[in-house]
């Protein structure tokens, strides 16, 4: 009984959540209740027993994404200020868009409705096969063994989006230069913090063997890391040259390729890892992912900032 | 003695709890930007201390319970240093904002 209220209070506060941020004027406010958001998501996806979701959930979907509408929010102006009346919404829109809410709402609940029941879906086929794939956690063996092809994929989706990110910006690299002084307990604490974090990132790409862990989860570490040492002022401009920069981005995409490449070659299946070595490639592909996930994640947001040469700094920036 | 141990785990969460609960109460309530820090930083920081304690003692073993304490720590240090960057900024922005400016948020 106490985990069923735990689950229902916390449908019900993202629900509430969701709502309160959406209808809300200030931007900063509504970015701040994005992020409280993805906490309260990660929590549930640790509810439904995946905690290699949750901790990717907590640091990409509530970090980085709460960081870029925070950045994002401080620049605005805010709603309503007053240049142009804003017309009240017609009853209606109002009618037609409760009516589409309430549509979607009884369709989603037909459909979770005819599910199956609670059966073991692909969890023994999983189970006896994952001594096979060279590691011992069931996800990690699914997304880097199993079900190579689709990581694959997702890391070029995250290469070309960066690309694309950068073309539009027209330069090759994000520029890790600080806005303004650096305060110096913000540079200490960056200072302080980046070996812990690298630590912390091996950590948790070492236990993506045998607990939720893995590239993904070590690439937001990374990339938090890029990032903080960036607002904090303490990476000097020729700290991460352009050409690391894009040979970090690439990394991940490239060395998944070759290994893809090589067992084409091999043993005429792409991705058909042999099983003697599949431990030590899955390693190295999760390696080289992790700082393509890392260096993108960080572009990602550096990307974002307006380009400034001069020396004022913008009103709202969060340090 | 496993028994003491849970109990007073389950006591250390609880009262962690309460920590927060007056934490988050003071961060809704207190007038200015300067007391809501002070009550989310350093309630959050001791219910936080509270419920890792509570968690690290029932831990199956020293490895998880020293993941916990380091857990702790690290939130100890991250909190720190953003109260006093929110801090700083709120003070730039608006000096000897004393009771009642409810807009610096």
């Amino acid at each position: 009984m106490p985990a069923e209220t735990i689950d229902i209070l916390l449908a019900a506060t993202l629900c509430l959540i969701a709502w309160r941020l959406l209808g809300d004027r200030d931007h900063v406010r509504a970015a701040t209740l994005f992020i409280a958001f993805g906490l309260l998501l990660a929590i549930a996806w640790v509810r439904l027993d995946a905690p290699d979701v949750a901790v990717a959930e907590a640091a990409i979907g509530a970090g980085v994404t709460g960081l870029l509408f925070l950045d994002a929010a401080g620049r605005l102006r805010p709603r309503g200020d007053g240049r142009r009346r804003e017309r009240p919404i017609s009853g209606g829109r109002i009618v037609a868009g409760t009516a589409a809410a309430l549509a979607c709402a009884v369709g989603l609940t037909g459909a979770i409705l005819a599910l199956p029941g609670v059966t073991d879906g692909l969890r023994p086929l999983v189970a006896e096969n994952v001594p096979r794939s060279g590691v011992e956690h069931p996800v990690t063996a699914v997304l880097l063994a199993f079900r190579a092809w689709d990581t694959l994929l997702e890391v070029a989706v995250l290469l070309v989006g960066i690309a694309g990110i950068l073309a539009i910006r027209r330069e090759w690299a994000v520029s890790m230069r600080a806005r303004r002084a650096p305060d110096p307990l913000l540079a200490t604490f960056a200072r302080a913090a980046a070996p812990v974090l690298v630590l912390a990132a091996g950590y948790l790409l070492w236990l993506g063997s045998t607990g939720p862990g893995g590239a993904f989860q070590a690439g937001a570490l990374l990339g938090a890391l890029m990032l903080l040492l960036a607002l904090a002022g303490v990476a000097g401009p020729a700290r991460v040259p352009a050409a690391v920069q894009r040979a970090a981005l690439g990394a991940g995409t490239g060395v998944f390729a070759l290994v893809a490449l090589g067992t084409a070659i091999t043993d005429g299946t792409m991705l058909a890892l042999p099983s003697g070595a599949a431990y030590e490639l899955i390693l190295t592909i999760e390696t080289a992912v992790a700082v393509s996930v890392g260096a993108a994640l960080g572009a990602l947001v550096l990307a974002a900032r307006p380009r400034r040469t001069g020396t004022a700094a913008p009103e709202g920036e969060e340090a | 003695m496993g028994e003491i141990t849970d109990l007073l785990g389950a006591a250390l969460l609880l009262i962690g709890a309460g920590f927060f609960t007056a934490g988050s109460l003071g961060v809704l309530r207190f007038p200015d930007v300067y007391s809501r820090l002070h009550a989310l930083t350093k309630a959050d920081n001791l219910g936080l201390g509270c419920v890792l304690l509570g968690l690290a003692i029932t831990a199956s073993d020293a490895a998880v319970a020293g993941k916990l304490v380091f857990v702790w720590l690290a939130a100890l240090v991250a909190s720190a240093t953003s109260c006093y960057l929110i801090g700083g900024t709120a003070l730039r922005r608006a000096p000897r904002s004393g009771s009642g400016r409810s807009d610096a948020r």
